[in-house]
């Protein structure tokens, strides 16, 4: 049985039916197929969450390899992130109200997601010192416009000549709007090519490379 | 009853015995809702059942023509008359780059990004394309025995991952040499960026590849990236991380390249005549898009009113 269904043609037979199911459910108003949409919808969603099993047997192994062979620079971590994993687990099963589970998502997981996500802002930084390196046309295009943009946005830019805002109101409404519609439109067809390429069994990505 | 207040009101009555539900009013402030809801609307009266929801018919003459285009693509190629497509400096670039991690004895670090963490998002096509592009990667990393390591967040993409992995080191002939443990699985999108930059600090990776439906990870990865001097291969379809890619990458993929990437890596003429078929209707709808404008500024709106069909 698990062979049959490790075969191409019937992963292909699946992902044909179910991408067609939703593709006529969007264009047509039948209220059997929006019902059996629905469904298809629903299993999709157990089985992702069935999926963060495998994240969690991935995350064991990796880590338990880690303390077993003490590799330098990472095993002390390792045993860290599994020791809080069985406490979480263990709290999380017997009470999710309890002080201990709250207290460390509330006060050590978000307060360092929030870190992380602000050290963004030094990195992009950087960046722009390595994209504003003026070595050709379009790096000075990009420069000129990032400091009109600058200009516009801090106050001192209105202070030095009244027109800056203008222009840099003109790059960012005008200049790059159509750029990025242009992105979007482009990106839009290409992704639907590739739902078709997908749904016709030209594309190999979502099988894994099965036979 | 109601059901959704925020921008669309409709009230109606079930009936417990046949447990159907009919609409009894229905109340809407933004006319792009109606579309979303019709199919529930249709359910009132079996005769007011349509057979193309309104504001959608357009959509699906475009899609049949797209599925026509396909047709015609793929029978000019079985021909040997395939559309030429032009080349992708990104994709040419893998083979050099691995070349450069085998001559270093360094490993190749890819990941396809946070993709709010599940395939089932509308991110979930990109990370599809990037393990497209994964399973040419492994095939090269295979073949110079080049270890190979996968970052990722999203619990969903692991089997696909590991039998993408696995089918690139037995089709080399080598099935031995793969290592489950390349792929890493850290949940949430900050643990996941952490165990990057921890991977590329310490592990100093040759070539850096983020291709997929990256978020602001794309310019901490980059930038770790750029750090230890590791050639960078990025993509993504996000448009708010295109600059980061294009700041902080060697060689990127914008838009829709990383849809037609792993098309193109096959060299198999029947596959990539499905990218000529979307250039193709890109040729099309930019031609309506300036009939469009020029009818609309002539007073003749024919082709808005085709779009709202």
């Amino acid at each position: 049985m698990s062979n049959i269904l490790r075969k191409r043609e019937m992963i292909l037979f699946i992902t044909g039916l179910a991408g067609g199911m939703m593709m006529f459910e969007y264009f047509f108003a039948v209220p059997a197929v929006a019902t059996a949409s629905t469904i298809v919808r629903n299993w999709a969603i157990i089985i992702s969450t069935l999926a963060l099993g495998l994240g969690i047997l991935n995350a064991v192994r990796l880590h338990s390899g880690h303390i077993r062979k003490r590799t330098k620079s990472q095993w002390i971590f390792s045993v860290w992130l599994l020791g809080y994993f069985v406490v979480l687990t263990v709290i999380g099963l017997w009470n999710t109200k309890f002080i201990v589970y709250d207290w460390s998502f509330k006060y050590v997981y978000t307060s360092l997601s929030s870190t992380f996500y602000a050290l963004t802002g030094f990195y992009i930084f950087s960046a722009a010192y390595r994209a504003f390196r003026a070595r050709s046309i379009e790096a000075t295009i990009l420069i000129v416009s990032g400091v009109l943009i600058l200009l516009r946005n801090a106050p001192i830019g209105e202070a030095i000549w009244k027109g800056f805002p203008i222009l840099g109101e003109w790059v960012l409404m005008v200049g790059q709007l159509g750029g990025m519609r242009t992105l979007t439109f482009v990106a839009a067809v290409g992704l639907i090519v590739f739902g078709i390429r997908t749904l016709l069994g030209l594309e190999r990505g979502y099988y894994g490379g099965v036979e | 009853m109601t059901l959704a207040k925020a921008s669309c009101e409709f009230e109606h009555e079930y009936d417990q015995r046949s447990k159907r539900a009919s609409i009894k009013s229905f109340e809407i402030e933004d006319e792009s809702y109606l579309y979303a809801y019709t199919p529930f609307i249709r359910l009132k009266n079996s005769e007011d059942i349509l057979l193309i929801i309104s504001g959608r018919g357009f959509s699906f003459v475009v899609l049949v023509l797209m599925f026509v285009f396909f047709y015609v693509a793929l029978q000019l190629a079985k021909k040997g008359k395939a559309p030429q497509i032009r080349r992708i400096t990104a994709m040419d670039a893998i083979d050099e780059a691995v070349g450069r991690a085998t001559e270093e004895g360094r490993p190749v670090h890819f990941t396809s990004g946070y993709a709010y963490a599940t395939l089932s998002s509308e991110q979930g096509p990109q990370v599809l394309a990037s393990i497209g592009i994964l399973s040419h990667v492994a095939a090269l990393c295979a073949r110079f025995d080049v270890p190979i390591i996968y970052n990722t967040c999203i619990a969903d993409s692991l089997p696909l991952v590991e039998e993408t992995l696995r089918a690139a080191y037995r089709n080399e002939g080598k099935p031995e040499s793969y290592d489950p443990k390349s792929i890493r699985y850290q949940p949430e999108q900050s643990p996941y960026v952490a165990a990057v930059l921890a991977t590329l600090q310490r592990e100093r990776p040759a070539v850096n590849m983020m291709i997929g439906g990256l978020y602001y990870e794309s310019v901490v990865m980059g930038e770790a990236g750029n750090m230890i001097g590791a050639t960078q291969i990025g993509g993504t379809a996000n448009i708010h991380q295109m600059p980061f890619i294009i700041a902080t990458c060697d060689y990127a993929m914008i838009g829709e390249e990383i849809f037609a990437a792993s098309a193109y890596v096959t060299k198999d003429p029947l596959v990539t005549s499905g990218i000529a078929a979307g250039d193709w209707t890109k040729g099309l709808l930019i031609l309506l898009t300036i009939l469009g404008a020029v009818m609309e500024l002539s007073g003749i709106p024919v082709i808005s009113q085709l779009l709202k069909w």
